[in-house]
């Protein structure tokens, strides 16, 4: 453990009034790991997505990306960083094209949104990067369509895109296979392996078959708190998760 | 599936041309007006229709780019419009100068409002840049020794333009102040065409689409928010000072609610996803009043009626509805339908 | 000395009469934000045609002219307002709100000309009803009776109205409506006809507004989108779809007008406005802004 976690956090709390939807969590992410983050429905995944990205403030406790204390900075600023985030909810820009959608987000990792007066097609450089972008996550042949001629998967796909516009080092996917069909589903999976390789990534996920085949390690939430972490091995075989969890799953 | 690269082609051309080609007309009629019309009556009211245009691209960049219904942009007109008379009457009569004390002054103003409405979206948004822009009218309207309350100023000037000593231009004629309007208003409206189609103006886009995600781009939103908020109050405050010297008299009426209504309803009616739509839609408002007008002076009733035709069967707007269609047409497909909703 | 307090409780009632003829605008326009989200602009138009039609019905030379208007007039505008509510406000739902702020927009374009087109330009008085006319007076201090009928009729209507939303079916299903419209069409429940009702509601209070304030001011083509600022205003301070609020904020106001004019005659207004803009700005939902309705 001599290098420092791409990610961690410190005694993370979030309360909502008297429900403390994430409480006292210590949680640490090494460089390169492929990470998942479990829980029943409530458990405080999405909250702790929400604090870890900035979209909320922590009631107490800290976040830490790669040894910097980023506790409370706004989403924007925490994206500087190097932290990339998708959604659970398909968040892109609908009246954009899927050019735009990526190219937009490349333009802003690279500074340049300031730029007021120079026609967007004369950035040559950012346009060459977001079409190869939109290559990665097969959208290439679609780059001058409007988004909403895009099916769901394709959709989440150009979602990711913009994400790996940002050239995040740390990514934060939010059940990245959420309503797909299971075709999508095993293209997106292999998308996240592909990304995982050269990236680390934490994501939540409810379709349990494909946290235990990608996952290097799993983090279990059960009510606000980590019950237990490990390898996907030592999760199948915790007692105190059979009992909090994987009890009607398996 | 052969046809793709074809039927993209043919599509991008489509796309272009129309453009290109309407943009040169309208250019060319916009330069010949004052010969086709032949008439002083009407060269005004082209005259009036420029800056009405200029004024409701200005609206256009929060409306229709960034997603921000503003219900106070005659705050910008009547700003602008005092602070030419000002100048130009008590301190120094300079064209030039009005001008740009109409832009500075609704700049500033535009940034001092902008920080508190950026914060605000939706209909909030609405009611907090309503009431900045009520707050103004009443000021103008008490505020007698200044703005010579609701009697408002008379007697604002035309100073001439040119070099002191080397040459001059009298712009007290109907057709050369018309020229002089079509340079300043064309020369702004292609500035901000530039900013629309920057990174910048990609980014506004984007936060009317989501400004959320716009966020999770690395993107300050409040501050994009309030550039655009600038970028709009400065236009829109050039647009006021030329209406100020245009029609020589100002009342606080430029600064009540209703005018900043008939600006949305410029907007809308040209059509708010189109760059050019509000400029037609500002053509179309002054046409129909001055028609209406020759006939009977109600003529809110027909811009009413049409409006709400318009909300409920063409919410894309009069040029925006034309723009889909043949935009449609060149695909071939049905590519626009989703569009609309 | 005498002659101070006497003056100084006139302006406290004359702001009082003020604010229950806000109170009713105020409280449709903000019942109309709470359950449909729609901004109605055209709300002052209602108001202006509430004064219209009253003023016509006192041309009538029978004493009970006032009483029939009273009755009638808010029975045609709610009428009216059903119509538009149900044909061209309805099919906009599902879209933006600037669709819906548009149209009612359009109808303010269209009443206002519509009564100048019927009335013509020119400012119209209608007479106090026969039953309220004089001053009512207490050794030194007298007081115009009608004004008082206007101050006893807000706190009336009040109960009215909270007795609807809150032991009617009708008030349970606007506030249901308003938490969850979805729910509710899940249920079985037909929410188009609430929110008709809802805007027709509205629409009855604003003209009702309109009837009873003619006879205290003179009715004028422009007195609707006056008058709208100002109930924008009140609901603003009380909170977007606080009925409770709208109160308050209408007597905050009357308040603020009466007495603001006595200390800096022509900026009363900027006295309401530095409230109102530190408000929307600090805290948005206005001050009782968590409960809606």
């Amino acid at each position: 453990m001599a290098t420092t976690p791409v990610l961690e956090t410190k005694a993370l709390t979030k309360s909502f009034g008297s429900l403390l939807a994430v409480n006292e969590v210590d949680f640490q992410v090494p460089v390169g790991e492929l990470c998942a983050v479990i829980g029943p429905n409530g458990a405080g995944k999405t909250t702790f997505f929400n604090l870890i990205s900035g979209r909320l403030e922590p009631t107490s406790g800290g976040v830490f990306f790669e040894g910097e204390d980023i506790t409370g900075y706004p989403p924007h600023a925490v994206v500087k960083k190097g932290v990339g985030r998708s959604f659970q909810i398909t968040n892109i820009f609908p009246r954009l094209s899927v050019l735009d959608n990526v190219r937009i987000a490349v333009l802003a990792r690279r500074g340049k949104t300031l730029d007021m007066f120079s026609p967007i097609e004369k950035h040559t450089e950012e346009q060459e990067e977001a079409l190869s972008i939109l290559g990665e996550v097969e959208l290439g042949h679609k780059a001058h369509h409007p988004t909403t001629k895009l099916g769901h998967g394709e959709r989440r796909n150009l979602e990711l895109g913009i994400t790996l516009a940002l050239e995040p080092r740390l990514i934060l996917l939010d059940e990245p296979t959420a309503g797909m069909s299971i075709e999508e589903t095993s293209s997106t999976i292999e998308l996240v392996k592909k990304i995982s390789a050269d990236k680390t990534v934490v994501f939540t996920e409810h379709d349990m078959s494909v946290v235990f085949s990608i996952a290097d390690r799993i983090s279990v939430l059960h009510q606000g708190s980590i019950i237990a972490e490990g390898t996907p091995d030592e999760i199948r075989n915790d007692d105190l998760v059979r009992l909090a969890y994987l009890g009607e799953e398996v | 599936m052969e046809s793709t690269s074809g039927k993209k082609l043919l599509s991008r051309l489509m796309e272009r041309i129309p453009n290109r080609f309407g943009v040169t007309v309208l250019l060319a009629l916009a330069v010949l007006a004052p010969f086709l019309v032949q008439n002083d009556y009407y060269i005004q009211l082209c005259t009036e229709i420029l800056i009405a245009s200029l004024l409701a691209i200005s609206l256009n960049f929060l409306i229709g780019f960034t997603g921000l219904v503003s219900l106070g942009h005659a705050v910008y007109l009547g700003v602008g419009a005092y602070a030419f008379a000002l100048l130009t009457k008590n301190v120094y009569p300079s064209m030039w100068a009005g001008l740009i004390a109409a832009g500075a002054s609704c700049a500033l103003l535009a940034w001092f409002m902008g920080v508190f409405c950026v914060r605000l979206a939706g209909l909030y948004f609405a009611m907090l840049t309503l009431a900045f822009s009520q707050v103004v009218y009443t000021v103008a309207y008490y505020w007698r020794d200044v703005t010579g309350g609701d009697d408002g100023m008379l007697g604002i000037p035309k100073p001439e333009i040119g070099i002191p000593g080397a040459f001059s231009i009298s712009l007290e004629s109907f057709t050369n102040f018309y020229y002089f309007v079509l340079i300043i208003v064309t020369a702004l409206i292609f500035l901000a065409w530039k900013i629309a189609n920057s990174p910048f103006g990609r980014v506004l886009q984007a936060i009317r689409e989501n400004p959320e995600r716009v966020e999770f781009i690395g993107l300050p939103v409040h501050r994009y928010k309030l550039y655009a908020f600038i970028i709009a109050g400065t236009l829109g405050g050039f647009a006021g000072g030329l209406y100020s010297t245009f029609q020589g008299y100002i009342s606080p009426d430029l600064l009540y609610w209703t005018q900043s209504g008939e600006i949305v309803l410029m907007t809308i009616l040209g059509g708010m996803y189109s760059f050019l739509g509000p400029a037609f839609g500002a053509g179309m408002l002054l046409f129909i009043r001055d028609t209406v007008l020759n006939f009977m002076e109600y003529w809110r009733i027909v811009v009413g009626g049409i409006l709400v035709l318009l909300v409920l069967f063409l919410p894309g707007g009069i040029l925006g509805f034309f723009e889909e269609w043949a935009s449609r047409l060149s695909i071939g497909g049905n590519d626009g339908d989703d569009t609309r909703s | 000395m005498e002659l101070d307090v006497s003056f100084w409780l006139t302006q406290f009632l004359n702001g009082l009469a003020n604010a229950m003829v806000l109170f009713l605008i105020a409280s449709g326009l903000t019942i109309l934000l709470g359950v449909l989200g729609v901004l109605n602009l055209a709300h002052g138009s209602f108001y202006m045609l509430g004064a219209f039609l009253i003023f016509s019905s006192s041309i009538i030379k029978n004493p009970s002219w006032f009483w029939v208007g009273l009755l009638l007039a808010p029975l045609v505008v709610a009428g009216f307002g059903t119509i538009i509510e149900a044909f061209c406000l309805r099919p906009l739902y599902g879209r933006e709100r600037l669709y819906t702020l548009l149209l009612t927009y359009g109808f303010t374009l269209i009443l206002d000309d519509l009564v100048l087109l019927i009335w013509g330009r020119d400012y119209k008085s209608v007479p106090i009803p026969a039953l309220f006319e004089g001053r009512l007076t207490i050794g030194d201090f007298s007081y115009p009776v009608y004004f008082l009928f206007i101050i006893a009729v807000g706190p009336l209507l009040g109960v009215f109205l909270w007795f609807i939303l809150n032991k009617t079916n009708f008030g349970k299903l606007i506030r249901a409506a308003a938490t969850d419209s979805e729910m509710l069409d899940a249920l079985g429940v037909n929410v188009n006809r609430v929110f008709t009702g809802v805007f027709a509601l509205g629409a009855w209070l604003a003209s009702l507004g309109g009837i009873l304030a003619a006879p205290m001011r003179s009715v004028e083509p422009g007195m609707g989108v006056e008058i709208i600022i100002e109930s924008f205003i009140v609901v603003i301070i009380g909170g977007m779809g606080s009925y409770l609020g709208a109160f308050v904020g209408a007597v905050l106001i009357g308040m603020l007008k009466a007495f603001g004019i006595e200390i800096l005659e022509n900026f009363a207004m900027i006295f309401i406005y530095a409230l109102v803009l530190p408000i929307l700005i600090l805290r948005p939902r206005g001050l009782f802004g968590e409960t809606t309705i």
